[in-house]
């Protein structure tokens, strides 16, 4: 069986959990059996959906405002990205509003977009609404899921979904 | 005054010509003193030991054992089976090697002084200052067929054996209903699984039962590709226990060669169940480790010169095992000893206390100790793993061999056809920028590319016999290590000269040069780290500018990664290391960290190295896996030095 790979970009500003979210995709133990690599910002983890085995290999990138513009050299040749914000802070979403812009106009063809909510287990500090954000993904034709990197909801089936 | 013995278990009959001799060419290279090669004779019932001098280099004593065989009770039913089978040997109680131990054990103070009466130079001692590395894991097999090698070893004992290591652990013993030699092998580290193999002989040599390999002349060979090789066809490549792939010399691997099969109960091969695991890669301690120097200490100033070399000597380790290195750069990392010693490390941690508890807050002098050595450990282990599992897939001399042979000789099409491409693009690279057209990195690439598929089309009289390649990977990363020797480093001083004379007129050089100096003085909030990153030590940059001096010099640009990598995973220690750390270094920090260092260092000439690795890194390399992340955040930190910095 062919392994699949699957290069996936990381976006989004810094500190909304970009890298925990994926540090729980690959480190979860009930995926026990697969292999995963943790470099320094590098990871990648295969895993097997409906027989299929897909190797991601996520690429991290920087948030903060400053270096974004090294950013197209990391979504180059990616297959899928996940735009990532932080429901509790707004000014994210705006972020990744940007982000989404720009990979519809610098990324490469059929790239798959995700945009993940993160930290849904805050629900009480909420700043962006599920609404919202959903309707702004299905207007821009991108998956959406509302993730929690703490207590992993959604985490694999968001990655499961690219796949 | 130091002499090592050596005892060699020949594991087949009739030996005594073939395999001593072969030994004591390969053996008695200035590591023992005395060698012992027990085999079993093919004129008759005995073992024969051979003994030799490493002195004389030569065969000086052949004993038949007549007169032990007679003190032992003697079991003539054993001998005719081995008549009709050459691969049997003595099976049950009186398993000649335990006869052979007993004999050794008994005779050997006599045998010793045999040999010093015998030799006209009494001063047989072997000094370990000269006793050579080991290159390969064919030597290392060599050297302890004791230890995998267990003819009387039935099915049942062999997973029994195996059960408690990890993945790849293999013994060699003989299948009980055929008579065959047969590999037993652990295929998961998760279950006790084992899986077993024929070994089949012909007049050719060996080979597994059902692989379409060509035979290999001996077992140790043909274990030997299987160690190396990672589709081989077997479910995992097989591996050496860790204590036998750590040994340094010949010397180390007699000791545990002697212990035979009680090496598996040993205490050099426990506790390493998961070694496979980059956080906890506790070599086991190794005995009598050679003191040439104290163990390495983090807290040496950086400037010191000592210092440096050892860390220089770090990266010649890791570079051992990158056997795509051309015969003058061996010669050169054998020039420089080797002062890290990670048995002594080990030795010195082996407190369990804290080798259980890295994340342990308390700060005694021990514990700090203990953590430093073992951050120290698992770097030094880290970047090995890239070379022999990521990059290269530790392709067999023989194929390289063959390969540089073909690209090599001057009657072959290759040859005329790469010496004249080497020849343009030298004119080429030397000409005035401006009117260099096309970008001549790529070119040359294409070049690689295509010199490579050529090679893979060739019709058989273009290539020299001796290559064999099992798939296609192995062709694929010999030839581009074969290619970077021939092409790339002739062209080096040229390629890296043209990208100076570019980034001089466009201003880049002076730019970055300025730049850097603008972020050298940056703080920790300049940098936008996280708060509970802080920026990186002396001792971390200073490590930075050997590795990115040694990246200068190399030509490969696949060596050229590794140093890299080395530079980074330091900075990934770094932030494991610091109390309360993370355990995973996210982009966030990693970026502006790298950023960091490259400015501190103020090496502008990494900007044409970052080129020159884009330009000529393959393009599986360069578009996958983390050597490619790795490469693009390196590039990433240079440009954004060079264009950003306002």
């Amino acid at each position: 069986m062919a392994v699949r790979e699957i290069k996936l970009c990381l976006l989004g500003d810094a500190g909304v959990g970009k890298s925990s979210l994926v540090l729980r995709f690959v480190c979860d133990t009930f995926n026990a059996c697969s292999e995963s690599t943790i470099g320094a910002s590098f990871m990648s983890k295969t895993i097997e959906v409906n027989e299929q085995s897909y190797k991601y290999q996520i690429w991290d990138t920087a948030g903060q405002e400053k270096y974004r513009g090294l950013a197209p050299m990391y979504y180059r040749g990616a297959a899928a990205a996940i735009v990532v914000f932080d429901i509790t802070r707004e000014e994210s979403f705006h972020t990744l509003k940007d982000w989404v812009k720009e990979l519809q106009q610098l990324g490469p063809p059929n790239l798959v977009m995700a945009i993940a909510g993160n930290k849904s287990d805050l629900d009480e500090m909420r700043e962006v609404s599920s609404h919202d954000a959903r309707t702004f993904a299905d207007s821009v034709d991108a998956l959406f899921a509302e993730t929690s990197a703490l207590t992993a909801k959604n985490v694999l089936e968001l990655f499961v979904e690219i796949s | 005054m130091m002499s090592y013995v050596y005892r060699y278990d020949s594991p087949f009959r009739g030996d005594e010509d073939h395999y001593t001799s072969e030994l004591i060419n390969g053996l008695m290279n200035d590591c023992f003193s005395h060698l012992f090669v027990f085999s079993q004779s093919n004129r008759s019932p005995d073992i024969v030991i051979s003994i030799a001098s490493n002195k004389k280099r030569q065969l000086i004593k052949i004993q038949e054992t007549s007169a032990f065989e007679a003190e032992e009770e003697r079991k003539t039913h054993h001998f005719k089976e081995m008549a009709t089978n050459p691969f049997a040997r003595p099976r049950s109680s009186t398993d000649y090697r335990l006869r052979a131990n007993d004999y050794f054990n008994r005779h050997l103070q006599e045998c010793q002084d045999r040999i010093t009466t015998d030799s006209s130079e009494n001063q047989i001692v072997a000094n370990k200052d000269i006793i050579p590395e080991l290159k390969d894991t064919y030597h290392r097999l060599y050297n302890t067929q004791s230890i995998w090698y267990h003819p009387t070893v039935n099915r049942e004992k062999a997973m029994e054996m195996l059960s408690q290591f990890p993945k790849g652990y293999f013994i060699v013993r003989k299948s009980s209903k055929l008579k065959h030699p047969c590999l037993s092998v652990k295929v998961s580290d998760k279950s006790a699984e084992v899986n077993h193999y024929l070994i089949n002989f012909t007049d050719k040599g060996c080979y597994i039962d059902g692989s379409n390999v060509e035979p290999y002349p001996n077992l140790e060979y043909l274990i030997a590709f299987y160690c190396d090789y990672i589709n081989a066809g077997l479910p995992c490549q097989l591996q050496l226990p860790l204590a036998v792939r750590k040994a340094k010399n010949e010397a180390e691997l007699a000791t545990f060669a002697l212990m035979g099969e009680n090496f598996w109960t040993s205490r050099f091969c426990e506790a390493i169940l998961y070694e496979s695991d980059t956080n906890s890669p506790t070599p086991p301690p190794i005995p009598e480790p050679p003191a040439r120097e104290p163990p390495v200490s983090l807290d040496l100033p950086p400037q010191d010169r000592g210092e440096k070399s050892k860390y220089k000597s770090i990266y010649l380790d890791v570079c051992l095992d990158h056997c795509n290195l051309p015969d003058n750069s061996v010669e050169e990392i054998q020039e420089n000893p080797l002062y890290i010693d990670v048995k002594e490390l080990s030795v010195s941690s082996n407190s369990p206390k804290t080798i259980s508890s890295p994340n342990h807050e308390a700060s005694t002098p021990d514990d700090q100790k203990g953590r430093r050595i073992q951050a120290l450990q698992s770097w030094l282990s880290a970047p090995k793993m890239f070379f022999a599992r990521r990059i290269t897939a530790n392709p067999n001399k023989k194929l390289l061999i063959g390969i540089n042979k073909t690209l090599t000789d001057k009657n072959k099409q290759f040859y005329v056809h790469i010496s004249k491409f080497i020849e343009r693009y030298r004119a080429v690279l030397t000409a005035p920028v401006a009117t260099i057209q096309e970008d001549p990195l790529l070119t040359i690439r294409k070049f690689m590319n295509f010199t490579k598929e050529r090679f893979q089309n060739a019709p058989r009289s273009e290539i020299y016999d001796i290559i064999i390649f099992n798939d296609q990977m192995d062709l694929d990363t010999a030839l581009e290590g074969c290619l970077h020797d021939i092409i790339t480093k002739p062209l080096k001083k040229y390629i890296l000269d043209y990208l100076e004379r570019k980034y001089e007129s466009n201003g880049s050089l002076r730019a970055l040069h300025r730049n850097m100096n603008i972020v050298a003085r940056y703080g920790h909030d300049d940098l936008q780290l996280s708060k509970s990153v802080s920026l990186p030590g002396r001792k971390t940059i200073e490590l930075a500018r050997v590795f990115f001096d040694k990246m200068i010099g190399e030509y490969s640009p696949i060596l050229k990664i590794s140093n890299l990598h080395n530079v980074i995973m330091r900075m990934k220690q770094d932030i494991e290391n610091t109390p309360g750390g993370r355990r995973y270094l996210s982009a966030d920090d990693f970026i502006p960290l790298l950023i960091y260092i490259i400015a501190k260092l103020g090496m502008e000439k990494l900007l044409l190295e970052a080129d020159y690795i884009e330009g000529l890194l393959p393009k599986n390399l360069l578009e996958n896996g983390e050597s490619a992340y790795y490469a693009t955040a390196f590039k990433a930190a240079l440009l954004y030095l060079k264009d950003e910095i306002r």
